[in-house]
C-alpha cells in the first residue's frame, strides 16, 4: 500500500470514530468500540484490499487475544464483588485516614503507591478496578477516582505485570534486556513524579501538591532508583512491583513525620486491626499465589504444562500486504493470573464463610453485579481488539507508523516514539501488544536514521506504558467497578489530556538526551 | 433522548450478555470452519459476527441495564 496522506488519514479513521464517539459523544466503550471495528473493516475492504478471509482470521485473533484479557477481568471483577459485598472496601476507606488525616496523603496512598503495586499482579486495568471504589468510599466522584488510578500507574505497566511488555519488546527486537533495560528505566522513572504530582492536584489541589511535594520527589526518587538497580540487574520481572512496594514504605515512614501525619477526623471509625486483616486477606493471597506462581520455576513449570493455542496461516491481502503464518500466544489456563484471582476467589469466598462476613444471598448479588459490569466491559473489549486485529493483518496499522516515522526529521524522531508506543497501546489496550505492534518498526527506523536503538525502543516501551491507562479497552475495566459502565466517554474527556503530560515529559526527555548524549547503536 | 430512538427497541443487559457470548463463540466456530475450508458455513458465521457488532452499535443501550 502505498504511503500518502490519503492512505495515513484512512488508516487513522477507525481510531478518529473512537476517539470522537467517546470524547465528543459520550459513546459507551462498548459502542466506540463496535464503531471503530465497523469502520476499519470497511477501510479495510474498501481502500486496504482486505478480503473477508484475511478479516474472519483477524476476528479469531481478537478472540484469542481478547480471552487472555477477558479471564483476568472475569476473574478481578468476581474478586472485587466478594470483597465488597464483604465490607472490606468500605473497611480500607475507613482505616486509611487513620495512617494519616492528611487527605494528600491517602490519595497518593491509594492511587500512586498502592495502584502501582498492584500492576505487578495483573494489569489489564485491574488495578484501577480495585482502587477506583477505594477512592469512591473516600468521597471521591467515580469520574475522578478512575482518572487519578489511571495516571497514578501508568509508570509501572513496562515493568509490571511481571514484566510482560518489556519480555515482549525483548522477544521481537531480539536484544537482550542487559541492552534494553537501563534506558527503559531511566524513561519511565522520569515518568514517576509527574505522575504523582498530577494525582496529587486532582486529589487535593495546589495546596495538596505543594504541602506533599518533598514526600512526592522521595518516594520517586526511591521508585525511580529501585527500578533502575532491579530492571539493570535483570530483575526486571519484579522492578515495578518491588518499587512501588519499597515506596509504599518509605511513605509510610516518611508518615511518622507530624507534618504529614495529621489527625484523623473525629468521626473516623476503622474497624479493629484483626478484623482487617481478614477483609483485606484476598489480597494478600492474591500476592502470595501470584508470586509463588511466577517465582517458584517448578510450580510454575507445572502449571503451565497444559496450554492451548492456535495456528494461523499466511494472510495476503488484495494489495499484497502479507501478515506470515503463526501460531497465537500460548494460553496456560493453570498459570494464567485468572486463574490465580479464581483460586484467590475460592480460598476468600471459605475465609469470608468462616468469619460470617457474606450475608445471606451474597452468591446471587455478587453473580449479578459481575455480570452487570463483566457484560458490557467484555464485549467492548472484544470490539476494540478486534479493531487492532484488522488494523493490523490490513496493513493500516504499518502505514500508520511508517507516515509517523517518515515525517519526522532525525533529530525529532525520539520524541515521536514515545508517541507511537502510546498509539500502538491506544489502539490494542495493552503496552505488550505495543511493543509487538511498534518494535520492530521503531527498531528499524532508529538503525536507518542512525540514531540510539535502545534509547527508541525504550522511548517506545514508555510511551506504551504511559498510554495503555487510556486505552478504551482499559478505561471500560477501570469504570465497571464505580457505576460507570457505558459513560466511559466521560472519563475520557478528562485522562486524555492529562496522561499526556507525563507522555510530554519522556518525549522532552528522549529528544534532549538523543540531542545531547546520543550516538547511534 | 431523541424521538426516532424510540422506536428502536433497546439493548437490555440480557440480550447484551447474549450478544457476548455469541462473539465468543462464533470466532472458534469460523476458526474450525475455516481450518476444514468450510467456506460457505465460514461466510455465515463471519456475517453474524458483523451483525452482531452492527446490533452493538445502532440499538441504544437500555439505561435500566
Amino acid at each position: 500500500m502505498p504511503l500518502n496522506l490519503l492512505t495515513w488519514l484512512l488508516s487513522l479513521l477507525p481510531l478518529v470514530v473512537v476517539m470522537v464517539l467517546m470524547l465528543g459523544f459520550r459513546a459507551s466503550g462498548k459502542r466506540a468500540s463496535a464503531a471503530g471495528w465497523v469502520s476499519a473493516v470497511l477501510v479495510s475492504l474498501l481502500a486496504f484490499g482486505g478480503t473477508w478471509k484475511v478479516l474472519a482470521y483477524a476476528q479469531v485473533k481478537a478472540l484469542w487475544m481478547s480471552l487472555d484479557v477477558l479471564y483476568i477481568v472475569w476473574g478481578a471483577l468476581l474478586l472485587y464483588n466478594l470483597v465488597h459485598e464483604a465490607g472490606a472496601i468500605q473497611a480500607i476507606s475507613a482505616w486509611l485516614p487513620s495512617v494519616s488525616g492528611d487527605k494528600a496523603v491517602q490519595v497518593l496512598l491509594v492511587s500512586w503507591l498502592m495502584v502501582s503495586f498492584l500492576q505487578g499482579m495483573g494489569g489489564f486495568g485491574v488495578p484501577m478496578a480495585v482502587c477506583a471504589p477505594i477512592l469512591v468510599g473516600m468521597g471521591y466522584s467515580p469520574v475522578l477516582a478512575v482518572v487519578m488510578t489511571a495516571i497514578g500507574h501508568a509508570w509501572a505497566v513496562n515493568f509490571g505485570s511481571m514484566a510482560t511488555a518489556f519480555q515482549a519488546l525483548m522477544a521481537v527486537t531480539g536484544l537482550s534486556g542487559a541492552i534494553l533495560a537501563p534506558k527503559a528505566a531511566i524513561l519511565l522513572g522520569v515518568a514517576i513524579l509527574p505522575s504523582g504530582m498530577i494525582v496529587a492536584v486532582l486529589g487535593s489541589g495546589w495546596k495538596g501538591l505543594r504541602h506533599t511535594f518533598p514526600l512526592l520527589c522521595l518516594v520517586s526518587l526511591v521508585m525511580g532508583t529501585m527500578q533502575y538497580v532491579l530492571a539493570v540487574n535483570g530483575l526486571w520481572n519484579l522492578a515495578a512491583t518491588t518499587a512501588s512496594l519499597a515506596g509504599l514504605l518509605v511513605m509510610l515512614l516518611l508518615l511518622r513525620i507530624p507534618r504529614f501525619r495529621q489527625k484523623p477526623a473525629a468521626s473516623t471509625q476503622s474497624a479493629p486491626n484483626s478484623d482487617l486483616l481478614f477483609m483485606v486477606s484476598p489480597y494478600l493471597i492474591l500476592m502470595l499465589v501470584g508470586f509463588a506462581v511466577v517465582l517458584i520455576p517448578p510450580l510454575n513449570a507445572f502449571l503451565s504444562r497444559t496450554a492451548f493455542s492456535l495456528t494461523l496461516p499466511e494472510l495476503s491481502t488484495k494489495l499484497g500486504w502479507v501478515t506470515a503464518a503463526e501460531q497465537t500466544r500460548p494460553l496456560h489456563p493453570f498459570s494464567h493470573p485468572g486463574s490465580i484471582l479464581l483460586f484467590t476467589v475460592l480460598v476468600s469466598w471459605l475465609i469470608y464463610t468462616r468469619k460470617g462476613y457474606l450475608s445471606e444471598g451474597a452468591g446471587r448479588r455478587i453473580a449479578r453485579n459481575v455480570v452487570r459490569s463483566a457484560g458490557d466491559a467484555s464485549l467492548g473489549v472484544i470490539a476494540m481488539v478486534g479493531v487492532a486485529a484488522v488494523m493490523t493483518t490490513s496493513g493500516m496499522t504499518n502505514l500508520l507508523a511508517r507516515g509517523l516515522s517518515q515525517s519526522i526529521s532525525k533529530t525529532l524522531y525520539p520524541a515521536m516514539a514515545p508517541f507511537i508506543g502510546v498509539l500502538g497501546a491506544f489502539l490494542t489496550g495493552s503496552n505488550n501488544n505495543s511493543n509487538v505492534l511498534f518494535g520492530v518498526l521503531q527498531m528499524e527506523t532508529a538503525r536507518m536514521m542512525g540514531l540510539d536503538v535502545p534509547l527508541i525502543l525504550a522511548a517506545q516501551t514508555a510511551g506504551g506504558s504511559l498510554g495503555s491507562v487510556m486505552s478504551p479497552a482499559k478505561v471500560i475495566v477501570g469504570c465497571s467497578t464505580v457505576g460507570l459502565n457505558q459513560k466511559e466517554g466521560l472519563v475520557m474527556r478528562r485522562l486524555v489530556l492529562l496522561d499526556l503530560i507525563p507522555v510530554v515529559i519522556v518525549a522532552a526527555v528522549a529528544l534532549i538526551w538523543s540531542m545531547f548524549l546520543g550516538a547511534s547503536g | 433522548m431523541n424521538k426516532k430512538q424510540l422506536h428502536l427497541p433497546t439493548l437490555s443487559m440480557r440480550a447484551s450478555l447474549l450478544l457476548l457470548i455469541l462473539e465468543l463463540s462464533l470466532p472458534f466456530g469460523l476458526y474450525a470452519a475455516l481450518s476444514a475450508k468450510e467456506i460457505i458455513l465460514a461466510k455465515l458465521l463471519f456475517g453474524l459476527i458483523t451483525t452482531g457488532m452492527l446490533v452493538i452499535l445502532i440499538l441504544p443501550e437500555n439505561p435500566k441495564g
